[in-house]
């Protein structure tokens, strides 16, 4: 790996490159999933290959290849110099990656590893599970049980002397149950999963995962539609994760900042809401599933204090966009696989709690909704709008939790949001997902405390 | 490619009669993709990517196992082909597995596939095409200050699969697509809006209309206001149903998810559910047709279904798999979206029957209403609810715009839509697998702050 690495970035850098780098990776891809007690979607997999990039004169170049041979590096190498060259005299911003470099290697921390579990353990865990799902409650008419697993072996290096090698090892499990009785078919989702060894779904935890979903999925039966309209809602920790994730963290990467297509424009170190919000996107919180030691453009990578006391503070850097804005790259550039070139991704994203006890704001709300779960959600920075979807939630009628709500569609404006939020509660949670971006999809963790937002409109049901 | 693909599957084959496989599927792919970026007349990261790797299922009896790499290597090949073999071993039965599917006699000519005009754009030609898309949309916007956002992807894929009941297909197939996004910034304002098309053929695609359409999208834009929260009728444009249809119908006609009550049409197969307007077929076999090919993700033949006619159900859509498993015939619907991903039951192309009216025709039938041009949702497939929010929508009264609407939701049931449906019209467009004109729905909620 080391020396198909250190070849592209010689290679692309005698023909002109004035900048290179390659990720050579090698991961084992794991996956089972019992369906109603059959297994279904079993996989193994081996992605295998280099990604190789060239910079002239802001002009990049991006050609990947599977074949570590020797020749097919250079060949390849000498693909993304013709590709930078043929377009660099319609590139406006010239620039050039000026930055320290770094040598190091990392290893996800486990007490059990992955490849020391055997298929048959894996798979005989998921059937007790199963098992459990289908004796939890008669009115559980389907189980759908997936386990996951990546282990990656990744090489980066550059032509500044990065050299960073890291060993990734990332476990997940999702449980998806579904209810039904009479009147309505219902889903409940709980999600396990960190970065580190199966210590990470252990047992008794993922006991605790099964039975979130099935009390959910049951609990939903007896739900109401919500009534669209505009609401003082509280979000559950799940669903303050989703609000970091999508309403900030995706307008803080700085790839919409240096394109200019970002709605927060021209706002960077002002304040746009309550001193008491505190955003940050932290890779380095040990054990979590968007955790890592270094980038993928081999930078060390660093807790990133998004919004600080209400003032948009710092953005999501990688090596062109922190070069391009002259300010300092903040570690977070991510790929799905050696076949994408890095952008600025999340790792693990969260409001910090505030002071409030979620009893006490839900008396103060007196009237409203509370608002919980990942249901998903998308945004569009260059429109400034984001909505992200609850699964679950409860009327609040007389400052006291009411009737349990299905999932609805919330909506909202990246600039207005900030000024919305005005309490923040002194529990906190985070939950484990996987974000996509165009093509790419990584690993990520999102959450915070419940927190209220004035004022948002509802699509309801 | 093609003698390069059959060779190596053969060779897996071979092998996995050697290790006592009982069936073994093998599928091989090479894409070639050109991707070019420009923002504000800059060209970001140009990529030319070639991603070749081989998908192999395995069954031991009633066990089965899926395995695959990035790469056509002969040795990895093999270690996959054993990977797959070792995880049907500890697996467990799938009761209803019967078999891969056998050696048809013969599958359907599909025409405008494949273009070698698009398979032979050089770089250079590329970026013509994509600054013609960029010049004529920077040109309706004279001097005023824009983000011009432009992208162009071409593809040219070789894919065969081989098994060992007989099946032995290749084929080969271009795409294109072209995109163009702006954001104006105009009286404290920034308005957006974009334009894509879709094709398989290089005369799909219209740089200098993408350019002009995109420039019309994102005027149209300005001075947003939220609408009244009543029950209206609305226009879902072909970009709106891509999303509904996709999203929302394609998962409750898929027979895996039917026959295990994870659909919110359970039970209706043979009823009307829908407006007797409504035609819709999946049909494989569509000439140029974005997800066209003579044969599906495990070599059945590609078809046309008729899954709404006159409003009925008529049928669902198959593989072989879930064919067998209630004992009907496979559609030709297991999809695959590469090498990296083991067949699964999904649409091919969506096609909505068009009839008469243009969308201004449409807007006539309209009192007081809304035209959604673009929404994106995730409907609850268990319970078929649309809570969308309408990201570029316009209040319309006595068929005319007035103005683009600020944070609304259409919400309606999909059971309700699709009755619901009363003209449809005659503006066809193709994005991706969606072949749909404009739609009237006679009445949705209306949600707006």
């Amino acid at each position: 790996m080391l020396e198909a690495g250190n070849l592209a970035v010689e290679s692309a850098r005698d023909i002109g490159a004035s900048f290179a780098d390659c990720r050579v990776e090698q991961t084992q891809v794991f996956q089972i999933e019992i369906v109603d007690g059959v297994p279904k979607n079993c996989q193994i997999a081996k992605i295998k290959g280099a990604g190789i990039r060239a910079l002239i004169d802001g002009s990049w170049g991006f050609c990947p290849t599977s074949d570590l041979n020797p020749d097919s590096i250079r060949n390849v190498a000498e693909s993304a110099v013709d590709l930078a060259i043929s377009n660099k005299d319609r590139v406006s911003d010239i620039f050039d990656v000026e930055v320290g470099s770094w040598k190091d290697s990392a290893k996800t921390v486990t007490k059990i590893p992955l490849q020391s579990v055997s298929i048959e353990e894996k798979m005989s865990l998921l059937k007790e599970l199963d098992k459990e799902a289908h004796s939890f409650d008669s009115r559980i008419s389907s189980s759908k049980i997936r386990y996951e697993e990546a282990i990656t072996e990744l090489h980066i290096v550059n032509s500044l002397g990065t050299d960073i090698h890291l060993e990734l090892s990332i476990p997940w499990l999702v449980v998806i149950l579904t209810a039904c009785d009479a009147s309505s078919s219902q889903r409940g989702v709980a999600r396990l999963g960190g970065s580190g060894g199966f210590e990470q779904i252990d047992y008794e935890s993922a006991r605790v995962t099964l039975n979130e979903s099935a009390t959910l999925a049951l609990d939903k039966l007896d739900s109401i539609s919500p009534k669209g309209g505009t609401y003082d809602i509280i979000t559950d920790p799940d669903l303050t994760g989703v609000l970091a994730h999508e309403a900030f963290g995706h307008a803080c990467e700085a790839d919409n900042w240096v394109s200019d297509v970002t709605i927060f424009r021209g706002n960077l170190g002002k304040k746009l809401g309550s001193e008491v919000i505190n955003i940050n996107d932290d890779p380095t919180i040990p054990g979590l599933r968007g955790s890592f030691d270094y980038d993928w453009e081999g930078t060390k990578t660093r807790p990133r204090e998004l919004i600080k006391e209400g003032v948009l503070n710092e953005l999501l850097h990688t090596l062109e966009t922190s070069s391009r804005m002259n300010l300092e790259c903040t570690g977070a550039a991510r790929c799905q696989s050696f076949m994408f070139e890095p952008i600025p991704r999340m790792g693990n994203t969260f409001f910090k709690p505030g002071d409030w006890d979620f009893e006490e704001l839900v008396e103060d709300t007196r009237s409203g909704m509370i608002l919980c779960g990942i249901g998903g959600g998308y945004t569009m920075s260059s429109k400034g709008v984001y909505a992200f979807m609850s699964t679950h939630g409860y009327l609040i009628e007389d400052g006291e939790r009411g009737h349990m709500l299905r999932g609805t569609t919330i909506s909202g404006e990246h600039l207005t949001t900030l000024s919305k939020i005005d309490a923040l509660c002194d529990d906190f949670r985070m939950n484990s997902g996987t974000c996509g971006k165009g093509e790419q999809h990584v690993p990520d963790m999102s959450g915070g405390p419940h927190m209220r937002i004035c004022k948002m409109v509802v699509g309801g049901n | 490619m093609k003698e390069t693909l059959f060779e190596i599957g053969e060779k897996l084959l071979s092998r996995s009669y050697q290790n006592n496989i009982d069936q073994a599927e093998i599928y091989l792919e090479s894409v070639e993709r050109k991707n070019l970026r420009v923002v504000n007349g800059s060209v970001g990261t140009a990529k030319q990517i070639v991603n070749q790797g081989v998908g192999i299922r395995t069954a031991i009896k009633k066990q089965l196992g899926f395995s695959y790499a990035t790469t056509l290597s002969l040795e990895d090949c093999i270690d996959i082909l054993e990977k797959s073999a070792t995880l049907a071993r500890v697996s467990d039965e799938t009761p209803t597995f019967v078999e891969f599917p056998g050696k048809s006699s013969s599958y359907p000519h599909v025409s405008g596939l494949y273009d070698r005009a698009i398979a032979e754009l050089t770089s250079e030609e590329l970026s013509e095409l994509l600054y013609r898309a960029i010049e004529e949309n920077q040109s309706c916007f004279a001097n005023q200050e824009t983000i011009i956002y432009g992208s162009l992807e071409t593809a040219t894929k070789t894919i065969a699969i081989l098994n060992t009941n007989g099946i032995l297909a290749h084929n080969e197939t271009t795409r294109i697509m072209l995109s163009i996004d702006s954001t104006l910034r105009k009286f404290g304002e920034q308005l957006d809006s974009s334009e894509t098309q879709y094709g398989t053929r290089l005369t799909d695609i219209d740089p200098e209309w993408i350019g002009r359409k995109a420039a019309e999208n994102t005027f149209r834009m300005a001075g947003p206001k939220p609408v009244e929260n009543k029950q209206m009728p609305i226009i879902l444009s072909p970009l709106t149903l891509r999303s509904v249809f996709r999203d929302g119908l394609t998962p409750a006609i898929n027979a895996e998810n039917y026959a295990v009550g994870q659909s919110y049409l359970n039970g209706l197969l043979g009823s009307q559910i829908a407006s007797e307007q409504l035609v819709i077929v999946d049909d494989g076999t569509l000439e140029g047709g974005y997800n066209s090919s003579p044969f599906d993700g495990e070599g059945t033949p590609s078809r046309r279904t008729e899954v709404l006619t006159g409003g009925v159900l008529k049928n669902l859509l198959h593989s072989s798999y879930t064919a067998s498993a209630s004992d009907s015939t496979s559609t030709g619907n297991a999809v695959r979206e590469s090498y990296s991903t083991p067949p699964a039951v999904g649409c091919t192309n969506l096609r909505v029957q068009p009839r008469r009216g243009t969308l201004d025709d449409l807007f006539s039938e309209i009192d007081e209403g809304i035209y959604c041009h673009f929404a994106l949702d995730y409907p609850d497939q268990l319970t078929g609810d649309i809570s969308a929010l309408i990201l570029e929508g316009f209040l319309v009264i006595d068929g005319e715009i007035q103005h683009p609407l600020k944070n609304t939701f259409f919400v309606v049931n999909m059971c309700d839509l699709l009755k619901r449906v009363v003209s449809i019209g005659n503006d066809t467009r193709m994005l991706e697998g969606i072949v749909s004109p404009s739609i009237l729905i006679d009445s949705v909620d209306i949600v707006s702050e």
